[in-house]
């Protein structure tokens, strides 16, 4: 046999050759890798979103420490320097009574304070039990000099005049307020100074260790960098409880399967129903842990929207009597029309454009992790939704392509779907956040009954917003 | 209607819809017949089956992409299958020969000696061959390739192509004539 003959009766012999091979073996591996693959590109996808968090996370906590500096750098520079510089006519006394009446007997700075009265005394008290008095000093023009021009009076007091409060850096107000006197004229110009975040007040309070001479007009500036000074938060590591109102806006995937002989069926199912933008909204309590984890439970509610458009065309034949099958025209224009028996075809057009909803409601029940920065917080969250109710309203094809009001087509409970998150969310209030959500809803069961042969399942996938408040 | 009744059209049909079910069947009828190519370039049969479930999911994926014009269903899967086996085999790094081997056409092969010889015993020997003359001979004879195209889907020069296959051909004849003779034709290299 030549070598021709013989590649072609390889060929031949081996190109069409069936192997034995057990099919649903294979099917099954087909099967197993296809999921592997899909939780392939979970993990990767959440690795690659953990990763950017973690870059993101981080480049936000440099640029607060940066911040945070350059803050510091400021208060201490500016706000010393130039309370120094501003108040050498200032009244010394005002700031030594700030300091704990314990440790100072405040008449040894009252050298220039004559003319100054006490008009209120706040109280701070801190976690290591010592006291601070704000005595807020008025100045008495009445009995200033006013020869002496300009003169500027400085006074601070707190927020909320004449309490006694426990520590918080939010009710602190400082208030910087320059009388000026000149030539008959006075000029009020108030300062309102905010603390930009919580104080290090408690750091700081060394310097109330120091001899009280030196303390002198310093203390003013004291004053002015505990207000403007970041400082790490005094928050308690206490569990804390979240309330949180959501509403997202959805991208429906479907997913059908059905029996070979509903192919036909299921192909004018899938060309009839077209996606709508749908919805979720929820509201839920979060209960947080310390070392970051929460549960999460509430309620939500969803609508999976689509819409329904099929066009039948009925065409029916049937003999009709006394119908014109012929018209003759004559040389001399007279027409004669032939009556009798014809076949008539009737062509009937009927179109549906329906919008359907499917409306769930359910219990979320989940589990997160919650990573706080600065005035950021982020949470990934995995859970399940128990659903109480599902219904459906509108119209679809039955099993003889008619369209109908399938309510019965449709389960009214669906068990128990999937759910998984990602949440952003913002400080705009020390008890209340905004929230940014990206959201997967997966209705993993079939939401088909049993007298649809088709099987249905659909996921959400939405974007969306919401507020949680700090209990 | 039962699955093993849907027409091919039904199939590619179901398949690009993602039927599962449309997919099983295409699976049930097709696989035997990918499953020897896969054998024929992987020899071992783990790895054949793990090329065969790796190109079915291409398929699947690529179904929507398939154009009943430029040829049928089942050259088009072929061709996915022994691209997904190459793909797996370009993965080792396979040693082609570089240099010429003359024909001997004094071995000649006997037609007597196809007589009695059954397809699966031509698949042992052909999967018997060195890999790298293997899959030339694979390309090449079976599956029609040139040797441009050869070259270009196992990266060699169309020079080696050439050669391995001249060496394959000519190990094959010395197989086939020891199959006649009943001798061992495994070891023969």
């Amino acid at each position: 046999m030549g070598q021709n003959n013989l590649d072609h009766y390889i060929k031949s012999t081996l190109s069409d050759h069936p192997t034995m091979i057990n099919t649903d073996e294979i099917w099954s591996g087909i099967q197993y890798k296809k999921k592997n693959r899909a939780y392939r590109f979970i993990a990767i996808f959440s690795l690659i979103c953990i990763s950017l968090l973690s870059v993101f996370l981080v480049r936000q906590s440099a640029i607060d420490k940066k911040s945070n500096e350059q803050a510091l750098n400021y208060s201490s520079d500016d706000n010393v320097n130039n309370i120094l510089t501003s108040n050498k006519q200032l009244i010394n006394a005002s700031e030594s009574n700030i300091i704990n009446n314990n440790l100072f007997d405040s008449s040894g700075n009252l050298e220039n304070n004559k003319n100054v009265e006490t008009a209120a005394t706040n109280k701070l008290e801190f976690s290591d039990n010592k006291t601070i008095d704000f005595d807020l000093k008025l100045n008495n023009s009445s009995n200033l000099n006013k020869d002496k021009s300009p003169i500027e009076t400085t006074k601070y007091y707190n927020k909320e005049a004449s309490t006694t409060k426990k520590y918080n850096p939010s009710n602190i107000e400082l208030k910087k307020e320059s009388l000026y006197h000149q030539k008959g004229e006075s000029v009020k110009k108030q300062l309102l100074i905010k603390p930009l975040m919580k104080s290090k007040i408690i750091n700081k309070f060394d310097i109330l260790h120091t001899p009280l001479k030196e303390l002198d007009v310093k203390h003013d500036a004291l004053l002015m960098l505990i207000a403007s000074t970041d400082c790490p938060t005094f928050e308690s590591k206490k569990n804390r409880i979240f309330g949180e109102v959501y509403s997202t806006l959805d991208y429906i995937t479907r997913s059908y399967n059905s029996s070979i002989e509903s192919q036909e069926y299921l192909s004018e199912r899938t060309s009839s129903q077209s996606y709508r933008p749908s919805f979720r909204a929820g509201a839920q309590f979060k209960y947080l842990f310390n070392n970051g984890i929460f549960v999460k439970s509430g309620i939500e509610y969803g609508v999976a929207r689509e819409r329904f458009s099929f066009r039948k065309e009925t065409i029916t034949t049937e003999i009709k009597p006394n119908q014109v099958i012929n018209i003759h025209i004559d040389t001399n224009g007279d027409t004669t029309r032939t009556l009798g028996n014809a076949e008539v075809t009737i062509i009937e057009t009927k179109n549906w454009k329906v919008k359907n909803s499917y409306k769930s409601f359910g219990i979320p029940l989940s589990v997160g992790y919650h990573i706080h920065t600065g005035p950021w917080f982020y949470a990934l969250e995995a859970g399940i939704i128990y659903n109480l109710s599902f219904t459906f309203k509108g119209m679809i094809l039955d099993q003889s392509m008619t369209p109908i009001e399938a309510g019965t087509y449709f389960k009214d409970k669906i068990g128990i779907n999937y759910t998984f998150g990602l949440t952003a969310g913002y400080h705009i209030h020390p008890q209340l956040n905004f929230i940014i959500k990206a959201n997967l809803r997966s209705i993993n069961n079939n939401i088909n009954s049993d007298i649809n042969i088709i099987d249905e399942k659909y996921t959400m996938i939405g974007t969306g917003i919401g507020l949680e408040y700090q209990f | 209607m039962s699955k093993n009744h849907l027409t091919t059209d039904q199939i590619i049909q179901g398949c690009r819809q993602g039927h599962s079910s449309c997919q099983k069947a295409l699976v049930d009828r097709y696989s035997q017949l990918l499953f020897t190519i896969c054998l024929r370039y992987m020899r071992d049969e783990t790895k054949s089956k793990d090329v065969l479930q790796e190109a079915f999911i291409r398929i699947f994926k690529s179904l929507k992409n398939f154009d009943p014009d430029k040829g049928s269903l089942q050259a088009w899967m072929k061709k996915i299958t022994v691209n997904m086996a190459l793909k797996t085999l370009n993965k080792k790094k396979l040693q082609y020969s570089g240099f010429t081997v003359e024909i001997n056409d004094a071995l000649s092969v006997e037609p007597s000696a196809l007589d009695n010889m059954q397809a699966a015993d031509l698949l042992k020997i052909v999967q018997s061959l060195p890999e790298g003359y293997r899959h030339v001979f694979n390309l090449s004879v079976i599956e029609g390739y040139s040797h441009k195209e050869i070259a270009e889907l196992l990266k060699i020069e169309e020079a080696s192509s050439r050669s391995n296959l001249s060496r394959a051909k000519q190990l094959l004849r010395k197989k086939l004539n020891a199959f006649q003779k009943n001798e061992s034709w495994v070891k023969i290299i």
